[in-house]
């Protein structure tokens, strides 16, 4: 009875095209329109510190030492160089190729001092201008003790001149892309998106909803088994679909991940079942047709937007004020042990996240028992 | 009259989606567009890094390192010790750069060491990287310098700060003239306006639409003594009058929330979204033509509107696509759409009527004509092969 009731599911919930649409081919679609969209961002930091293009007009007879400063940061240091120097003999020139987009800005040496010239604020202008402070800031310091200490200036103009590192950066070794969030969200989204099948599911099995109920409500089999049989099914689909949508970001676009596949694939069989179960729990409770597709899709995308699916921040933003949220959002808690597991390993807090994604595919199984248990075809 | 009127009816089944989606625009829109609005700049400002400091030394070298980045810097709260929730917090930028001073700093400085005395946290090279990086070596180069010069602690840490505070005045000038370098509120929430816009038409006339198409509805309205005209031209002008009402809506809606940010191109980004509405009805007519089934309507359109959205520049700038996409970007209305806004904002208003923004609308109002007619064959071929 079991097999039989499974297998009728299956091809019953398969041959649900809306369903097969946004379970199957939405995410497949996401996915593409994520790639394209930012795919390349993922490979190429957009916020890493490009070249800055930067022009030296210099109108004294002879510059004082700030151009071989310019001259040494636009040297290739790691095949990159902070500073790209072109020279002008004007300012009018320097103003031309400004506005042309040619530089960013560029620097007036004169009697007056040096002058920093931009089209707008920005860090890249902020860079500029510190280069010049840096630079005043030396000729400061070793004016002040040739004043006070002489005996000290030799010491302090080699201090000055060393290339002392007082600050190291704290390497994790793992450096997953702010980008790789959306991806994570998208699983976590189509995972969630199981809890339409639960409910499709389900108003099968309503005979109050639909032609099909009545004839299973009126069937001799067990309504423990159907549940169960029909609940199995749907997470079987779900898990082949998420499944389906990993090997196609991961092999099809590309797109390193950063779990390794056996850990994604019990991740994702975690999501179907929580996306399942939760769905039970809504078809269990609610009764009205509408509401039936209204909530469950509701449900799915505030729980996908809280972690990150459209603002690839809020899940951290949450993080930062109020973490409990991120403990009851099963999206949030999909894609943290995602991202944790492809940046730290797998740490306390991933093993955390997937018990308690466990803990509430339970409780909301639990809960769908005691709505399910003594509804009858009369009491509907 | 009759059928005008059951159409604007059919409109309430809707109406949950389209608060929703209203809501999300007046919301999100809003938050972005303040996000990347820019005005032109008419003096030099430093740009502030957001840096989370942890103090684990608390000496008197430490906490002028931390007054100094806070007279210069944003200095947050960490909110926690575990270094790897701050890796987290600097890589979705709650804050730009966790600065971690060990217990043994001073003791260290003391002894001379020079080298690793500190350790920071930040998502990468990144400019606020460079630039705070720069300036903390800066800094802690002038406090050794003066330290090992024979100056006290106290002393070497105000004349650092003396120092820096004095840098402050170096001549710094802004040439800021042009449009192009600045992004408008108004810009903002009328690209963030292409995706919900089309979302509301589509889901919303589609399925006022496909109610007509039901064969109970069509059988009555087939038996009525209305005129095949009559009843034709009250379709087309409910489903014009509930897409007028909904542009009107969101047009003052924006209007509205940037009252303060007006700058007289308001009415041009009005005519956009008057051609993005046409594209819209277009889209919604051939979507009523392929389903009649809300569940797929709410799919497909999702599918095509989301898609359009991150490829055309509503979700993600166009500077950072690839040119294959923006190529291929150039065959959806979406693209046109935005391609009209960015030359409004970058225009001046007296030379924003021109061939270019005549093209870009003709070439919308093509997108809509071409959807009407793909959504007449559709239904033609429909009818005809009786699916």
């Amino acid at each position: 009875m079991f097999l039989r009731i499974f297998t009728y599911k299956l091809k019953e919930l398969s041959r649900e095209y809306w369903l097969v649409g946004w379970n199957f081919v939405f995410p497949l679609v996401l996915a593409t329109a994520f790639f394209l969209g930012f795919g390349n961002l993922i490979k190429e930091d957009p916020d890493t510190l490009q070249t800055i293009n930067v022009g030296y007009v210099n109108q004294l007879e002879k510059s004082a030492g700030f151009e071989q400063v310019l001259e040494e940061l636009s040297r290739e240091n790691d095949d990159t160089a902070l500073l790209s120097l072109h020279t002008y003999s004007s300012k009018d020139d320097a103003v031309n190729a400004m506005n042309n987009g040619d530089i960013l800005g560029f620097y007036l040496e004169s009697e007056d001092g040096i002058e920093t010239i931009i089209i707008s604020n920005g860090y890249a202008s902020t860079i500029m201008n510190e280069i010049v402070r840096e630079y005043v800031n030396y000729t400061d310091v070793i004016t002040q003790i040739s004043l006070e200490h002489p005996e000290k200036l030799a010491a302090a103009i080699d201090a000055i001149s060393s290339e002392n590192s007082f600050i190291t950066e704290h390497n994790f070794g793992n450096e997953t892309s702010q980008y790789i969030q959306y991806f994570y969200a998208l699983l976590a989204m189509a995972s969630l998106f199981s809890s339409w099948i639960s409910t499709s599911m389900l108003r099968g099995m309503c005979a109050n909803i639909s032609e099909r109920g009545k004839r299973v409500e009126c069937s001799p089999a067990s309504k423990f088994v159907s549940i169960t049989a029909g609940i199995l099914a749907g997470t079987l689909l779900q898990i082949v679909s998420n499944i389906i949508v990993v090997i196609y970001i991961q092999y099809i676009l590309g797109i390193n991940l950063g779990v390794p596949m056996g850990t994604m694939i019990v991740l994702c069989s975690i999501g179907s079942g929580l996306g399942i179960s939760t769905g039970t729990l809504m078809g269990s409770i609610i009764k009205d047709d509408r509401l039936l597709v209204t909530v469950p899709l509701f449900f799915t995308m505030v729980c996908s937007f809280f972690s990150g699916l459209m603002w690839g921040q809020i899940k951290q933003l949450i993080q930062y004020r109020c973490p409990i949220i991120n403990k009851i959002n099963p999206a949030a808690l999909l894609t943290d042990a995602m991202y944790v597991r492809a940046t730290y390993g797998p740490t306390d807090e991933f093993y955390q996240d997937t018990y308690i994604m466990c803990a509430m595919i339970v409780i909301c199984l639990i809960i769908s028992t005691l709505f399910l248990r003594r509804r009858k075809y009369v009491s509907l | 009259m009759s059928v005008f009127n059951a159409i604007l009816k059919s409109t309430k089944a809707c109406l949950v989606s389209i608060i929703v989606y209203f809501s999300i625009f007046a919301l999100f829109g809003n938050i972005s567009a303040k996000a990347t609005a820019t005005t032109k700049d008419t003096m030099f400002e430093d740009s502030i890094v957001k840096v989370a400091i942890t103090d684990n030394d608390n000496s008197v070298l430490s906490r002028g390192l931390v007054e100094y980045l806070n007279e210069t810097e944003d200095v947050v709260d960490p909110q926690t010790t575990s270094i790897k929730e701050m890796n987290d917090n600097v890589r979705f930028l709650i804050y730009d750069y966790a600065l971690i001073i060990p217990d043994d700093f001073s003791e260290r400085v003391k002894n001379g060491e020079t080298e690793d005395l500190l350790e920071y946290v930040a998502p990468g090279a990144t400019a606020p990287q460079y630039l705070l990086t720069e300036k903390i070596n800066t800094y802690m180069k002038d406090v050794m310098v003066y330290l090992n010069s024979g100056y006290s602690e106290e002393n070497a840490i105000a004349l650092t700060m003396e120092n820096m505070i004095e840098l402050s005045n170096t001549k710094a000038t802004v040439t800021d003239t042009s449009d192009e370098n600045h992004r408008s509120f108004y810009t903002g929430m009328f690209t963030f306006n292409g995706y919900t816009l089309l979302m509301i038409l589509c889901i919303s006339i589609s399925s006022v639409l496909g109610f007509t198409k039901d064969v109970d509805v069509k059988n009555r309205i087939s038996v009525s003594g209305m005129h095949f005209k009559t009843r034709n031209i009250a379709t087309i002008a409910a489903v014009f009058c509930i897409g007028i009402v909904i542009t009107a809506a969101v047009t003052v809606v924006v209007g509205l929330m940037g009252l303060s940010d007006t700058n007289g191109k308001f009415i041009f980004y009005c005519i956009d979204v008057i051609a993005l509405m046409l594209v819209g009805l277009g889209m919604a007519y051939m979507i009523s033509a392929i389903t009649t089934n809300e569940n797929l309507i709410n799919m497909v359109t999702n599918m095509f509107v989301l898609s359009m959205c991150f490829f055309c520049g509503v979700f993600i700038d166009i500077q950072f696509l690839s040119p294959a996409i923006v190529k291929f970007a150039h065959f959806l209305p979406l693209y046109w759409y935005t391609a009209a806004i960015r030359l409004i904002n970058d225009t001046p208003v007296d030379k924003i009527l021109g061939k270019t923004f005549y093209e870009y609308l003709l070439i919308e109002i093509l997108f809509a004509g071409i959807f009407f007619a793909a959504g007449l064959i559709i239904s033609k071929k429909k009818e005809q092969y009786a699916v």
